[in-house]
Parts: structure tokens; sequence; C-alpha cells
């Protein structure tokens, strides 16, 4: 054989056919991968953006930058306006200090001012009542004679006339002259508790129960209105249910002219030296010395 | 048909399956063909060619329209058997049956009998040539690939496979004489 002859028969060799079924499974088998030009077609407008992503980067972050450098440089600008503002304040302050204090000053000066101009006006009312209270005590005083003076003519014995008996001026005799012992045994019983106290006098009754041994001799007995206290023993009896008034002070005993005691209805007086006088309330009165009473005649020429 | 297979395969590689289906019926038949004389039985031929058309629709987006699409998927027929090759156990027996019965099966060129047993003899004296030449013969002569496409599909020098088919026909044309002289030394 030659080559012609070899090739042709090479040429002509014949072809294996595929089994059936083989193209079923090929086709079957058919596994397309997803295809890249889609998106390229679809998405022309990315391939520029693509494209130019890294400088559009970039530029966003150097803008970025930009603003940022200018924020805050604007911002560091303000600050140091206002750090020279406040410089500039507090270049001042010392001045503003010492007028804040002259300021304080003033106003404390002011405050106090006030406060006097306030008491003043305190002082002149509490004048203004000091004098409205001693009239006051004027008018009490003169009103505590008169009520005296009522009192005694209330007690005092009716004026003897024809129809007085004889028994009764003899009784108010008695009465008045037993008034004059009790205020005797006071001041006996005053100066014995002296005696005893450094020479100072008590200022209550009630202290002397040893010196005066019962309270009998406190009652006058022509106070009927206080007769049931005489029976009272020294525990129960009290300096307000005497019949006299006691005006003693501890150091009476070195005046001996001022009234120490006396009793209202029939004006025995006891005085400080121990004595007892039987006035008449319309020759003589009382008057205060040093906080103590005496007895002045109201006619400096008579006697009392 | 290489229009037609350009067509489809741009239709392919845009995801219509029904251009790849259309792609497979026009080239299975020649791949298997090309397969199963390299492979030798029909399951190992059916089995290759599916790789093969695997293979293509993994590396579809990566043909470069260089060459046809019959020749591109021959390349991949091509590595997929050497593959295919080099995993076989070496001691596998190739069958030589085919040779003896598909002739008779299809139209040939032979006028008589003793032509066709020149023919399958030639066959078979192909078949004992080095593994290039006898790719270079299947691809040139059995797949009718042109000089050109056949040095694409193996990687070669145009004038590489004109060297390989000129020693082959010279190895086939010795062994023809040889077996004029001594008839007796038939291997079929």
């Amino acid at each position: 054989m030659n080559d012609t002859m070899i090739e042709n028969i090479l040429f002509h060799a014949p072809s294996p056919v595929a089994p059936p079924g083989l193209l079923k499974r090929l086709q079957a088998g058919i596994a397309l991968p997803r295809t890249k030009s889609e998106p390229r077609a679809i998405g022309n407008w990315q391939n520029p953006l693509r494209r130019w992503f890294p400088a559009l980067a970039f530029s966003v972050v150097l803008l970025s930058c930009a603003i940022m450098i200018a924020v805050q440089g604007n911002w560091s600008a303000s600050l140091k306006q206002q750090n020279e503002t406040l410089r500039a304040a507090a270049a001042g302050l010392p001045q503003l200090r010492e007028q804040h204090a002259a300021f304080e000053k003033a106003q404390a000066q002011q405050d106090e001012l006030a406060q006097l101009r306030k008491d003043n006006q305190e002082v002149h009312q509490l004048q203004a009542q000091v004098s409205q209270l001693q009239s006051l005590a004027g008018q009490v005083q003169r009103l505590q004679d008169e009520n005296r003076r009522l009192i005694s003519s209330l007690n005092a014995p009716a004026p003897s006339n024809g129809n007085a008996t004889f028994f009764d001026e003899a009784q108010q005799r008695a009465e008045r002259i037993q008034c004059c012992n009790n205020l005797k045994q006071l001041g006996l019983a005053m100066r014995i508790w002296a005696g005893d106290n450094d020479g100072k006098y008590p200022t209550s009754l009630v202290v002397m129960s040893n010196e005066l041994s019962i309270a009998k001799i406190l009652i006058c007995p022509s106070d009927k209105a206080r007769a049931p206290y005489a029976t009272l023993g020294w525990s129960e009896f009290q300096d307000n249910m005497t019949s006299y008034d006691y005006l003693a002070q501890s150091d009476d005993e070195r005046y001996p002219q001022c009234i120490t005691a006396m009793c209202p209805i029939h004006h025995n007086y006891l005085f400080s030296d121990g004595s007892v006088q039987q006035i008449n309330p319309e020759k003589v009165h009382e008057v205060k010395k040093g906080g103590r009473l005496y007895l002045e005649p109201i006619n400096p020429n008579s006697t009392p | 048909m290489s229009e037609t297979a350009e067509i489809l395969y741009q239709r392919a590689q845009k995801g219509d399956v029904a251009a790849a289906s259309e792609l497979v019926s026009l080239f299975y038949q020649r791949i298997f063909a090309y397969l199963r004389r390299l492979s030798g039985n029909d399951e190992d031929a059916a089995d290759l060619t599916q790789k093969t058309f695997a293979r293509s629709w993994q590396s579809l987006a990566s043909y470069q329209r260089r060459s046809a699409f019959s020749t591109w998927l021959h390349g991949i027929a091509y590595h997929v058997y050497l593959d295919w090759r080099r995993k076989r156990n070496p001691g596998d027996a190739r069958s030589d049956e085919w040779w003896e019965t598909q002739p008779a099966n299809s139209p040939t060129p032979y006028e008589n009998t003793a032509e066709r047993e020149s023919a399958l003899q030639l066959y078979q004296w192909v078949d004992e040539l080095d593994d290039e030449k006898k790719q270079t013969v299947h691809l040139h002569y059995y797949q009718n690939l042109p000089l050109s496409e056949t040095a694409e599909v193996l990687g070669v020098a145009v004038s590489t496979v004109k060297y390989r088919l000129r020693e082959a026909l010279d190895f086939l044309r010795a062994r023809s004489a040889a077996n004029e002289l001594h008839p007796e030394r038939k291997t079929i």
C-alpha cells in the first residue's frame, strides 16, 4: 500500500456510534456557570464608578480632612478670642474686687444705719410707753389710796350717835386695842427673828412661825372675813391670809421710822423700831421714800 | 457548522441552556467516537464524554475564540483522556473487538473482503504507534481535523504534526510491505 491508499483508509475509518441515552445524559448534565457578561451589560454605569472609586474615596477622605481642619481652626480661633477676652477681664479684676469690697462696706453701713433707725424708733416708742406707764402708775397709786380710804370708811364703825350702845363702842375699842397688840407682838417677833438672822427682817410672815407661836396674831379681830384663818395651823397658813399689810424689807432695821406693817381697818401702823401707832388718816398720809413708806402730816404744823 | 456552533456558543455563554443542548447534540458523536477509539470500550468512552462536556461548561467563559469550537472541544477531550489514562491501571487490556464489528455495521469504501481485512490490519498497526503519533493520526485522520487544529489540540507546532504523520505513514507503509512479503505473520 502506498501513502495515498493508507491515508484514504485512515480518513474513512469507521466512526463508533454513541450508545443510546448518552445524548440525554449529556444534555441533563449541562451546568452552565453564571454568566459574567450580564452584570456588565446591566451595570455599564458601574464600570466608571468602579474605575474612579479609589480616586473618589481619596477625594472624599481629603475633603473630610479639609473640613475637619477648617472646623478645628475656626474652633481654635474662637477659643483664642474667648481666652483674650477673659484675660482682659481678669486684668481689671483687682479693681473690681476693691470696688466690690467698698460696695459691700457701704451696704453694711447702710444696713447698720437702717438698723439704728429702727432701734431709734423702738426707743422712742418705748419712751412713750414708759411715760404712759408712769402716768398709769400715778393713777394706780391714787386709786390704791382711794381704795384704802373707802375700805377704812366701809369697815370703820358707824359714827356714834344716839343709837350706838355703850357695848358696841367698847367692843370696837377692845378690837382696836387687840389689833395694836397683834402688831406689837408682830414687831417683837420680827426683832427676835432679826436677832437670829444677822439683824435682817423677814420678808415673809410664815417664816416667823416659831416667834409668833399662833397665826391668830396675824388676823385683825375686826376683819370678820379672815376670822376663819385665825384657827389654821402654820402648815396651812399663807402670807396672803393675814389682815395686815406686811411691808417689811430685810434691811428695814436701819430705818426705824419706816412702816413695816399696817392695819388697813384701824390704821394702826407698826414701825421698824417695833413701835405701834394709831393715827388719824385725815391728818397724816403715807409717803414713799427710797422704796419705803413713811408717815407725814398732811399739815406740817399739826402732829399725827 | 462552525458558524452555527459559534452562534450557539455565544448563546450558551449567556446562559442559554437550549443552545448548550444544541451544541451537545452537534458534537457528542464526534467526541464519543474519538474517546471510544482511544479508551477501547463504550462505558469508559461515555464517562469520558460526559467529563469532557462538563469541563467544557466550566471553561466556557475562558474560551477565547482563537480556534474553532470543535478544536477547543477536542483539546478538552484530549486532556480528559490523558488524565483518565494516568489514573487508569496500566495492566488493563484494551478491547479490540470494535475494529472487527464496526466496519461491517457502517458504510465503508471497501470493495471486497481483502480490502476490509487490510483496513482492519491498518487500524491495528495505528494502535501500535507510540502515543504522540497515534494521537496525531487519530485527530487528523479519524477526526478529520486540519493540520493546524490538530497541532493546536496537541499543543505542538504544525510542522511537528506533519513530522509525526510522516513518521506514522512510514511505519504503516513499512508494516504493510512487511505483511505483503510475509502474510503468515499477520497478527489478526
